[in-house]
């Protein structure tokens, strides 16, 4: 990806701007809010709704367009899944599933059970017990199920492939096709779960943070058919709950997480880099216009830090932050970040 | 001293039996094996008893623990959970635990180890655990309380209504004690469920086993004793059957299928048994007056 240097800019609520005053990384960027959403109040008047953002600050979420004006403001039942287009706000005892649009209107009832995720535009349920996964269309029609005798723990999707892997190490590979084929247990270490995976956009790249004594970072690369691992990390202590891990946009990155770690690995450089940060990783999201990641952490005093970090490991940007409730996502180069009740907008913009 | 001796003896050979203890002090069976619950088979057991300390079952290391909508983690209605892998080649969960309870930097656990509080997490609609074992030798999920100490129980199952449904054909029949039926292949299913002492509301809870008796001889028989891996689907081991063909209807069903057999011409004499894990056992008898 060409090298981007960025600027965002505009000045626009200035309280909101002393709230975010920047500690500079780097002197040559300038970082300032434009615009504030408060979630619980939103602009009144009719959305924009061909540039519907969703959003989840808490036990509230909806849908609210560049300038603001919200399309619909409600409050989470038990959890939500929610892409651009569509929300499933769902209780904790689940006997089906409400698909609504992102403006509210109904679309579908899907009759299952379980708790619904979407990865992109598909969307997944996970039965009750943790050990089937199941994959559905807005309208209701089951597309495929697998169920296995352990139970997953990570998962990642692209438009034609779907990964899962599971707490005995297997991971299942399911094609355009819809058609399930169980991939590999890595077996590479005493205990071989698979904490996180990741396919890359054309599904010629998958990645995984597997086992336990060691725990591996591991790339695989797809070669007539098959994915052979091209690259190994080990790491120096073993995690035993799920991993972030997951490719940018274009597959330059693969980006992950380890505890107090943000790493990056560079697939043109081949070079792969960490960041240390103040507390456990609790939120990452990729602006793909900049290639900034920004990411939450939270340390064990309970203190919060927002971070923006280059590609190359070096942070371009630290605040603390007081709000538990942490929202991040970018669309159509703004990145909107938000906490307590409110969302901050950021333009960014070329030099 | 003696009395001692006997009382110690007996705690040795009672753990040497079981392989596992109760992963709490005081249990209350909500739920068990094999229960119908939709899409999938029930493939734990529930355990109630209000809010106490939830115990590692036996010796093992906590290979895995995720926390309710944490982040990175995929949505689970076990809620806050912890798995541990233990010797003997088990594996077990335990799912609903309150939040912020877990022991989730105790690696190793001893039996006995409190490894975190009953909870309401994820689907449970109150303080309720839920635990499960897997075999990782024969990959199988295995009925959990073919390995606990005997929870003890004196209320039998009951078995509500038999049916038969001649092959090819939807008609269903609701057997009666005697019953005038033409000759040929039917498929049997019948509403069966037990009851627990233990709770103060009416619990329905499944069976352990249940067998189909033709003319006295053993036709066929059910039992819940593990649930296992058959292509896409987790199916029970006994009967090879997915949770949607074995419960007839959806969710909370207790309709189960039986088997298909072939009735001949004549009288035939038809028992249907169903047993909990305590032994209690309940039947019913049929005639079928059967014509060419």
């Amino acid at each position: 990806m060409k090298k981007k240097r960025k600027k965002i800019s505009l000045l626009f609520f200035l309280i909101i701007y002393i709230f975010l005053a920047p500690e500079y990384e780097n002197n040559s960027i300038k970082f300032s809010p434009v615009r504030v959403v408060n979630a619980l109040k939103p602009v009144k008047g009719e959305a924009d709704k061909d540039s519907l953002i969703p959003f989840r600050l808490g036990q509230v979420f909806g849908y609210f367009d560049r300038n603001g004006k919200a399309s619909i403001v409600d409050n989470v039942f038990y959890n939500i899944a929610q892409n651009k287009h569509y929300f499933i706000n769902y209780t904790a005892v689940t006997e089906n599933l409400v698909v609504n649009k992102n403006d509210g209107r109904f679309v579908s009832n899907i009759k299952t059970s379980g708790y619904p995720f979407f990865i992109k535009e598909r969307l997944f349920v996970i039965s009750a017990n943790s050990k089937m996964i199941s994959e559905w269309s807005i309208e209701g029609e089951n597309i495929f199920s697998y169920e296995n005798e352990s139970e997953i723990i990570s998962s990642d999707a692209n438009t034609d492939t779907f990964i899962a892997g599971f707490i005995d190490g297997t991971v299942i590979v399911s094609d355009k096709d819809k058609k399930i084929e169980k991939l590999m247990k890595p077996e590479l270490s005493r205990i071989n779960a698979v904490y996180g995976l990741a396919i890359s956009g054309d599904s010629e790249l998958l990645a995984m943070i597997t086992g336990i004594d060691p725990q591996y970072m591991i790339i695989m690369k797809k070669k007539h058919n098959q994915y052979s691992r091209i690259y190994t990390y080990q790491f120096s202590n073993n995690l035993r709950s799920s991993r972030y891990i997951t490719f940018s946009d274009d597959d330059r990155y693969l980006f992950f997480e380890s505890e107090n770690i943000f790493y990056c690995y560079d697939f043109i450089s081949k070079n792969l880099v960490s960041t240390p940060l103040e507390g456990r990783i609790t939120a990452i999201h990729f602006i793909p216009e900049s290639g900034f990641s920004a990411v939450k952490t939270e340390n064990q005093a309970g203190q919060s830090y927002f971070y923006l970090i280059y590609p190359d490991s070096r942070i371009m940007y630290k605040k603390k932050i007081e709000s538990d409730n942490v929202y991040m996502n970018s669309s159509d180069g703004r990145f909107y970040f938000g906490t307590g009740s409110y969302i901050y907008t950021l333009d960014m913009l070329d030099d | 001293m003696k009395k001692y001796f006997v009382i110690l003896l007996l705690l040795i050979t009672t753990s040497a039996l079981f392989p596992l203890q109760w992963p709490v002090e005081k249990w209350v069976l909500q739920s068990t094996f094999g229960e119908n619950r939709g899409n999938h088979y029930h493939t734990g057991i529930g355990i109630g008893g209000g809010e106490q300390k939830v115990l590692s079952v036996a010796d093992g290391e906590i290979v895995y623990y995720q926390e309710e909508n944490a982040f990175s983690s995929l949505p689970s209605e076990l809620g806050n959970f912890i798995i541990i892998e233990h010797e003997r080649e088990l594996r077990t969960t335990y799912a609903n635990l309150k939040k912020d309870s877990l022991e989730k930097n105790s690696i190793k656990v001893k039996s006995g180890d409190k490894i975190a509080l009953i909870g309401d997490s994820g689907a449970s609609s109150g303080p309720n655990l839920h635990f499960e074992v897997v075999d990782l030798e024969l990959n199988e999920i295995v009925n959990p309380l073919m390995l606990l100490p005997p929870a003890g129980d004196r209320t039998k199952p009951s078995i509500k209504e038999v049916f038969i449904e001649m092959a090819g054909t939807k008609e269903e029949i609701k057997l009666l004690n005697r019953n005038n039926i033409k000759a040929g292949k039917y498929d049997f299913s019948a509403v069966i469920y037990d009851t627990s002492e233990y709770v103060d509301y009416f619990c329905q809870l499944a069976p352990y086993k249940i067998n189909v008796y033709i003319n006295g001889e053993e036709a066929a028989v059910i039992s819940y004793n593990s649930i296992k891996k058959d292509d896409k689907s987790l199916v029970l081991s006994s009967n090879m059957k997915k949770v949607s063909d074995y419960y007839k209807n959806t969710l909370n069903s207790w309709h189960v299928y039986l088997g298909q057999f072939d009735i001949s011409a004549g009288v035939v004499r038809v028992e249907i048994a169903a047993s909990d894990f305590a032994g209690n056992e309940a039947a019913k008898e049929f005639l079928l007056i059967s014509q060419k």
